[in-house]
């Protein structure tokens, strides 16, 4: 049950899935579908098809985008645009895989300035997994805002465990070096990572000694909103930035490798084996779900279960930023009713919004008012009023509506 | 928080829709029928029977010649039906309460949109209008100690008793014992007098979050509140307080009408502030009013304070949150 005392969600846990369970690896495929996004002009590519490509050779070098670099040595068969949930529409790499040694180390980078951190951010195609933006550019903007405090995100996708819990539970010396480079790429003065308990992190974590903090986050839904409030509390900004990009991070600089995989959980209750994977780039999401035992009729979720997208079908690839694989019961649609007034939406909005003006607003033209306009803009998008309400409404949508100046 | 695969996020949604929340309400009401069964016989559920027939026919002919979709996915024609019986006393002519339900279908709630749109409590004005029309039928109350009643849908004869709601507006400490009032062995409308069965569906309806336990709260203080400071029978506070809660429809107000979620304000201090209202509107009009039972007119007007509250919570919040917000930067 919700509890709507202190706003939010507490949802139940669901599935039996182990949140420090140890990360698995699984057998290379045979072909790997690299996604290479913002290179579908061939002018954005850096292999043609035919072309063989060693391990960590960039694919792509993109204008906007981080490169996507070869996850392993092989072929590159052909180009193939793949519609995918995350990604949108976006060129892949058909890569036969050439068995072989991993590739030989390079050496760490010297220069340590921000400038050079943000260049191997980008030159290792590294994506931070919380927002899904570059992380290079998401260092630029916080360098540029002068964010003074920076948090790894170790949490989980309440009220399952996630990809980025499990790569920080699995590794967390690299993520912490990786988020003191990233501290220092932006300027941060505080560091801190963020774990949904700090119980399940089984190293000794002595903070002050060259470690950072470890802040707790609790299962309230929406986490990274309540978490924000407490620096907001203190009247300062705090950045986020994925676990698994500021392990990837540490990689790039210190070992000179691109980030070309990613640490999966597959949870709920559509699958027999959940379990917590390490796949690279590209791999397909049928042999993943094969590997955890995914049950007929279930329906397949990438990212949290309030603000994830509904996989199409099995066909796509893992890409870099899929950190979480739900499989839900499948059931059957709710058909939505009118607004009962029941006002559950604004009593579990983290930002004291009114989400049911918004949508008396798009269904009749309700006036709003001026404080009600500008409060839209705090919408951070979390979907827990949709979440509770009876009624089935789109109200995340409604307030969005409001902010792009949408009209009823 | 219940698993449910849907085509768009979020895909965690709440387990209680409209349609369940609905049905919890129809089961409360049900439940509470179960004691005037055993003291008036079966009339009682062919009357209710009868009236949320008479809710459900009037919004299929509404829809019908609306020209709109014809479905009942929420059963509110049904709840409207059982309220009204609820507060009508058990030997009423099955037209009264019948009477009742037309009108808060065709006149208070379809015309607005139905479900979701009404501005006033369906139920409340169906009987505030039957009230107008027939109040001796309506504070006419059989003995629960005299037998069951025949079954005939006509008025039918009885010696009317006197409730306690009666005897504390002309001023005297009711006659029956506290613990006959807790268990409904009282005369009064056949749903309202058994207390410790409305405080078991208050609990079930809270915990189901059919209802909300702010605006029972709110109503519960203010009422309580006042039959403390101003009590109609001599003794303590105390004693008016639990005579006021207990007698009439005060309670069955406080857990059924002021809770109804589409006329209650929205936001949590509207909520307790809506309660409060009502509770105070009720005693006023007990105490200076011309009817005994005037929980409906209380609650239709604070119904009408539902758009100020509202909006002043929300002024309110909204301005604590942009100061909030600019005080952070």
């Amino acid at each position: 049950m919700n509890v709507e005392f202190f706003r939010g969600l507490r949802p139940q846990a669901e599935g039996p899935a182990r949140r420090d369970a140890p990360v698995r690896e699984l057998p290379p495929p045979e072909t790997l579908l690299v996604p290479m996004p913002g290179a579908r002009h061939a002018a954005f590519r850096a292999v043609k098809e035919g072309d063989a490509v060693a391990q960590y050779q960039p694919l792509s070098q993109p204008q906007t985008a981080a490169p996507a670099c070869s996850p392993a040595a092989g072929t590159v068969e052909e180009f193939r645009t793949v519609d995918h949930p995350l990604l949108g529409p976006v060129l892949c790499a058909v890569l036969r895989v050439k068995p072989g040694g991993p590739a030989p180390a390079r050496p760490p980078l010297l220069a340590r300035t921000p400038e050079a951190l943000e260049t191997a951010a980008r030159n290792a195609g590294i994506l931070d997994e919380c927002s899904g933006e570059p992380l290079y550019r998401l260092l630029k903007t916080f360098r540029r805002f002068g964010v003074p405090a920076l948090c790894a995100w170790a949490a989980g996708e309440e009220p399952f465990p996630g990809g980025t819990e499990a790569a920080f539970l699995s590794a967390p010396a690299e993520t912490a070096s990786g988020l003191r480079l990233a501290a220092d790429s932006c300027g941060a003065q505080e560091c801190c990572v963020a774990v949904r308990d700090r119980r399940l992190l089984r190293v000794p974590w002595t903070e002050g000694a060259g470690l950072p903090e470890l802040r707790e986050v609790g299962a309230r839904v929406p986490a990274w909103a309540f978490f924000e409030q407490r620096f907001r509390a203190r009247g300062l900004r705090v950045g986020r930035v994925g676990a698994q990009a500021c392990a990837a991070l540490y990689r790039a600089v210190e070992r000179g490798v691109p980030q070309v995989e990613t640490v999966v959980t597959v949870a709920g209750e559509g699958v027999e084996r959940p379990g917590h994977f390490r796949v690279p780039a590209g791999y397909p999401l049928r042999a993943l779900l094969e590997a955890s035992g995914l049950k007929e009729g279930a329906r397949v979720v990438l990212g949290s279960p309030f603000t994830g997208a509904a996989a199409p079908d099995e066909t796509i690839p893992v890409c870099l930023g899929m950190h979480t694989v739900l499989a839900l019961p499948h059931a059957r649609e709710r058909r939505p009713f009118a607004c009962v007034g029941c006002g559950r939406c604004a009593a579990v909005c983290p930002e004291r919004l009114f989400p049911y003006r918004y949508a008396e607003h798009r269904e009749n033209g309700a006036p709003l008012s001026h404080a009600e306009l500008a409060a839209a803009a705090r919408c951070g998008g979390c979907r827990c009023c949709e979440a509770v309400c009876p009624a089935g409404l789109a109200l995340e949508e409604a307030v969005r509506l409001v902010t792009e100046g949408g009209t009823p | 928080m219940i698993l449910r695969g849907f085509s768009r996020p979020p895909f965690l949604r709440s387990e209680e829709p409209v349609d369940a929340m609905m049905r919890d309400a129809v089961f409360a009401l049900l439940a509470l029928l179960a004691l005037p069964t055993v003291f008036y016989g079966p009339r009682v559920l062919l009357m209710a029977a009868c009236t949320a027939a008479a809710c459900a026919a009037c919004e299929f002919l509404f829809l019908l010649f609306a020209r709109r979709e014809l479905r009942f996915p929420e059963c509110s024609c049904v709840v409207t039906g059982l309220v009204v019986t609820m507060l009508m006393p058990a030997g009423a002519a099955f037209w009264i309460p019948a009477l009742a339900g037309a009108f808060a279908i065709l006149v208070v709630k379809m015309p607005f949109g139905g479900l979701g749109c009404n501005p006033f409590q369906p139920a409340a004005a169906g009987v505030a209008f039957v009230t107008l029309l027939r109040p001796a039928e309506l504070f006419s109350y059989p003995d629960p100690a005299g037998g069951w009643l025949p079954l005939s849908p006509g008025g039918i004869a009885y010696a009317a008793a006197e409730s306690p709601a009666a005897a504390l507006r002309s001023g005297v400490r009711p006659a029956m014992a506290p613990l006959d009032m807790i268990w409904g062995r009282t005369p009064g409308p056949l749903g309202t007098t058994a207390a410790l069965v409305l405080a078991a569906c208050a609990l079930y309806l809270f915990a189901r979050r059919a209802a909300d336990w702010k605006l029972t709260a709110g109503f519960l203080a203010a009422s309580g509140a006042y039959a403390a400071l101003f009590p109609r029978v001599v003794g303590s506070a105390l004693t008016s307080l639990k005579y006021e809660w207990l007698a009439g429809s005060l309670l069955f107000a406080a857990v059924f009408l002021v809770t109804d979620p589409v006329t209650a304000p929205r936001t949590r201090a509207g909520k307790f502030a809506s309660g409060a209202i009502a509770g105070v509107l009720t005693m006023f009009l007990r105490e200076f009013g011309r009817f005994e039972q005037a929980a409906c007119f209380a609650v239709l007007l604070a119904n009408l304070c539902r758009p100020f509250l509202d909006r002043a919570a929300i002024a309110w919040t909204l301005r604590k949150g942009a100061r909030h917000e600019t005080g952070k930067a």
